[in-house]
């Protein structure tokens, strides 16, 4: 007699049914290829969006002079909201603005006021007061803000790598 | 040519035809596959360009890639062409 009854109302065999035929396979090789294409495309995006806007960098108020202390700092979002940046006053009139994301990774970088340095705790990155690698993974400066001031206020003019 | 040779029997000669099928249908798949690890390279570099600052990689990488796609989509149209052709 034949096996147990449940093979006669399921005659396929669990090899059979995962079988992947050799048609299947090219046509799954054809996804890949066009999953690839498209992250490429993705990717060309996203660079176009880091690129300054036609019209050109936007001139917006990101603060006053008497609302952050010599040595001190604040963080402020240019160009787009949630594109984090971090100003530090230097000195009474010296201002000097970045990117807050560090070149490394990521993450945001915070400023240490006391040896003047900023500083990424993700995985131990720091920049020097101009924004230039001290330490650490990160692989190039971070990109710097152009800061104008016209009287108490901070204006943002563009970004410059 | 071997497959029109009259002394071949028809067995053998259908055995030859599909060898050669065989190797046609694995050269192409290994084209493919080919293609698409030089697309991965592509994206690699186009990541590398991002990260790095060099973002004037990006487009002709995309480019590639999609060259690189239109290739693979020829190279698997001419396999299922073929294998549908051969059904008949």
């Amino acid at each position: 007699m034949s096996g147990p009854a449940w093979k006669e109302d399921f005659p396929v065999s669990w090899v059979d049914d995962h079988y992947v035929t050799r048609r299947e396979f090219t046509k799954s090789l054809g996804l890949v290829s066009c999953a690839a294409c498209v992250a490429n495309g993705a990717l060309l995006a996203t660079a176009g969006a880091a690129q300054p806007p036609p019209g050109g960098w936007p001139r917006v108020l990101v603060g006053r002079v008497s609302g952050v202390p010599v040595g001190g700092s604040f963080v402020f979002d240019y160009p787009a909201a949630g594109d984090r940046c971090i100003l530090l006053r230097l000195e009474a009139d010296r201002f000097a603005a970045f990117s807050q994301k560090c070149t490394h990774l990521g993450c945001p970088v915070l400023w240490q006021p006391g040896p003047r340095r900023l500083y990424c705790p993700c995985h131990e990155g720091f920049f020097d007061e101009e924004g230039r690698v001290l330490a650490g993974p990160p692989p190039r400066p971070l990109p710097r803000i152009g800061i104008e001031r016209e009287g108490d206020d901070l204006w943002a003019i563009g970004i410059r790598s | 040519m071997g497959d029109r040779d009259p002394e071949l029997s028809g067995p053998r000669r259908e055995r030859l035809r599909r060898e050669r099928e065989m190797v046609r249908i694995h050269a192409v798949l290994a084209g493919v596959v080919f293609i698409i690890l030089f697309q991965f390279l592509l994206l690699m570099v186009a990541v590398d360009g991002i990260l790095g600052g060099g973002a004037g990689r990006v487009l002709p990488t995309a480019l590639a890639s999609g060259l690189s796609f239109a290739a693979a989509c020829w190279l698997i149209g001419t396999l299922l062409a073929g294998r549908a052709g051969g059904a008949r």
